[in-house]
């Protein structure tokens, strides 16, 4: 205890000098912390878009579906026969029917692309929930009811809920037609690749715009454990047809997963360089110390401590420097990612019209095991730092040391 | 009285080729449990270079010195340190007090590295320091002590553990004579009390006026070893001071 309360005492006596060594181990830990925070929130976002946006857990839809931009062709609608739809019951917790194509929203002499999605009102809030949605106005659950619009078409084509747009696309026949329709509602869903061009109707309603008859482009299902998805895609593939194709949120997800391994590598070098910077300041302010402690730790020796002694004496100094860094840097960017994780970032929409799922809201998340790890690895760091200049500080001979 | 340290025929010297100096040429020297010795002699004539090997705080280059029954060539580092924590105490010139630790801390420090693990090292740091008189500075800082306060503490910390050997080193060479008398008076009551060995180096007239003997070293060899009784003791040291100083004025 004495040695302990030494090492603690010793810390004291620079006191600036140990808060500047402190402070970037703090910043050390606080950053690793908040940097995988948003790596977890990125990873989050993506799959939440994707899931609770396009996907679902699992979608069935047209063998080679194209997965860039606007492009959603309808000529190879499908149905879903009776006895899909009685295992599809019996195997999801629910799960739902869509079909999107591209359109036009046309407004006064404006008009611009749109990716529609007309879905099953019933069925469809069960598969994608609407808890971050934000809808002024109300959602369509008929025909009559027209269309939701969202936010970047009607910020774009200045329309508001109570509005009349004209909304046009091909048929399945390839001819052209139109609707003059009510705008029942504006919504944001935090989603870009919805937000900046989608418009959600009814299949009514969107049966009268592709004149087409109770096909549909897809099938989402939603399951009770997101982790049972390989496994149930494998049993389903099995009951559908040649031309329809399974798709699943992690296929979906891959190239933002792949994504966060750039992420993840660059944090690791802003990491490495966080840890370098700590190092070498601690393993600085421990060497400044034994310089300037040499008859001290000579009066030490010649007490009876043993090199080993004088060395964990000041890697105890590193590593108290450490543990309260670590601890602090804890504290630190735990409540960042815990505000964040609460409050999220507002993302530019920067991929909106690419096929990448993601959130324009970022909600970090936290981890107690890299909150904990991280306030290790800063105390692990501190007392590898201090290791060298402990071994500098016990190299004096004793009697050379009490007369220094 | 046992022979505490045995000293035969014991050389050392720093730094090699050229630039080598011979510390100690030959010395052959026997401390017996007890004795109140001081070493005296002009700079450079190797006083802290024995006073470093009795101490264990070197060890000698030849020759045989044998400390508490210990060959101490054939110790290691570790035994060495081993002996310095449990058997020797050191009272230095500057104090070397640990300046973060109180007066009670710094002593307790002594039993801590001694390894004692008896539970009353806190009461047993504070009867030191209550012994060479500074029973109401326990909580003071060394800061918060004057010089003669300071050596005291010095004083307690190097006997709490009740070692067979003291080393001092000119331990009243930062002191004024009245502080120097009075914590020298207290070191002889100690060796008296308690029947410590005390070995000093010195050049001050104050030490070698209650020095039962007195040692003379010159160009690293001990030319000079008279153990005084006490009625010529004063007249002797009195002499050898004046020797000492017309020594020293020749060398400055």
């Amino acid at each position: 205890m004495m040695l302990l309360r030494l090492a603690v005492l010793n810390l004291t006596r620079s006191l600036r000098r140990t808060v500047l060594s402190m402070s970037s181990v703090i910043l050390g830990v606080a950053v690793v912390i908040i940097g995988q925070g948003v790596i977890a929130g990125f990873e989050d976002n993506a799959i939440r878009a994707a899931v609770d946006g396009m996907t679902g857990h699992v979608q069935i839809r047209a063998r080679d579906y194209p997965t860039e931009g606007l492009a959603h062709p309808v000529d190879t609608l499908a149905t879903v026969d009776g006895p899909l739809a009685a295992w599809l019951d019996a195997n999801t917790q629910a799960w739902t029917t869509r079909t999107l194509f591209v359109g036009e929203v046309v407004n006064a002499g404006d008009a611009m692309p749109v990716r529609a999605i007309a879905i099953d009102p019933a069925r469809d809030s069960e598969v994608f929930p609407r808890g971050s949605w934000k809808i002024d106005g109300t959602e369509p659950v008929s025909a009559q009811d027209g269309v939701l619009l969202s936010t970047g078409v009607a910020g774009l084509l200045d329309l508001k809920p109570g509005a009349t747009v004209v909304v046009q696309a091909n048929t399945t026949s390839g001819a052209k037609n139109a609707l003059e329709v009510p705008v029942s509602g504006v919504f944001s869903a935090g989603t870009p690749m919805l937000d900046r061009f989608g418009i959600v109707l009814t299949q009514d309603l969107a049966r009268q715009i592709l004149q087409s008859d109770e096909r549909i482009s897809h099938v989402s299902t939603r399951l009770a454990d997101r982790g049972d998805t390989e496994a149930f895609a494998a049993r389903l593939a099995e009951r559908i047809p040649e031309d329809r194709e399974i798709v699943t949120w992690i296929e979906e997800c891959a190239p933002v997963l792949a994504f966060q391994a750039v992420r993840q590598a660059a944090l690791n070098l802003v990491v490495l360089a966080l840890m370098g910077m700590s190092a070498t300041g601690i393993a600085n302010t421990v060497l400044m110390a034994a310089y300037e402690r040499v008859r001290e730790i000579g009066t030490l020796r010649a007490m009876g401590m043993t090199r080993p002694g004088v060395i964990q004496l000041f890697v105890l100094e590193g590593a108290l420097l450490g543990a309260v860094g670590g601890l602090l840097g804890a504290a630190l960017g735990s409540a960042i990612v815990l505000w964040y994780e609460g409050q999220g970032i507002e993302l530019p929409l920067v991929m909106a019209t690419g096929h990448l799922p993601v959130s324009n809201v970022l909600y970090l998340r936290s981890s107690f095991a890299v909150t904990a790890l991280s306030a290790v690895f800063g105390l692990v760091t501190a007392m590898v730092a201090s290791f060298y200049p402990a071994v500098i500080a016990s190299r004096p001979a004793p009697a050379e040391a009490v007369r220094a | 009285m046992s022979v505490l340290c045995d000293i035969k025929d014991v050389k050392k010297v720093y730094g090699s080729g050229p630039a080598a100096v011979q510390a100690l040429r030959g010395v052959n020297l026997t401390i017996d449990e007890g004795e109140f010795t001081v070493i005296s002699g002009p700079s450079g004539s190797g006083k802290s270079t024995l006073l470093n090997l009795v101490g264990c705080l070197d060890v000698c280059d030849e020759g045989v010195m044998t400390l508490l029954g210990h060959d101490v060539k054939k110790l290691s580092p570790k035994g060495l340190a081993q002996l310095r924590a449990e058997r020797i105490g050191f009272i230095f010139q500057s104090f070397n007090l640990i300046p973060v630790l109180t007066a009670r801390e710094n002593v307790e420090l002594a039993l801590q590295l001694a390894g004692d693990t008896k539970g009353d090292r806190v009461k047993r740091a504070s009867e030191a320091l209550d012994r060479v008189g500074l029973g109401d500075y326990l909580h003071r800082r060394p800061n918060q002590l004057s010089g003669g306060q300071q050596q005291r503490v010095a004083v307690a910390r190097a006997l709490v553990k009740e070692p067979a050997l003291v080393v001092a080193d000119e331990p009243t060479a930062n002191l004024d004579s009245n502080t120097g008398a009075a914590v020298l008076d207290l070191m002889r009551d100690m060796n008296k009390q308690l029947g410590i060995t005390f070995l000093f180096s010195t050049h001050d007239p104050l030490i070698m006026v209650r020095a039962r003997r007195i040692l003379l070293l010159r160009d690293g060899q001990i030319e000079d070893d008279e153990i005084k009784t006490r009625s010529d003791l004063t007249r002797e040291v009195e002499r050898k001071a004046v020797q000492e100083m017309l020594h020293n004025l020749a060398d400055y």
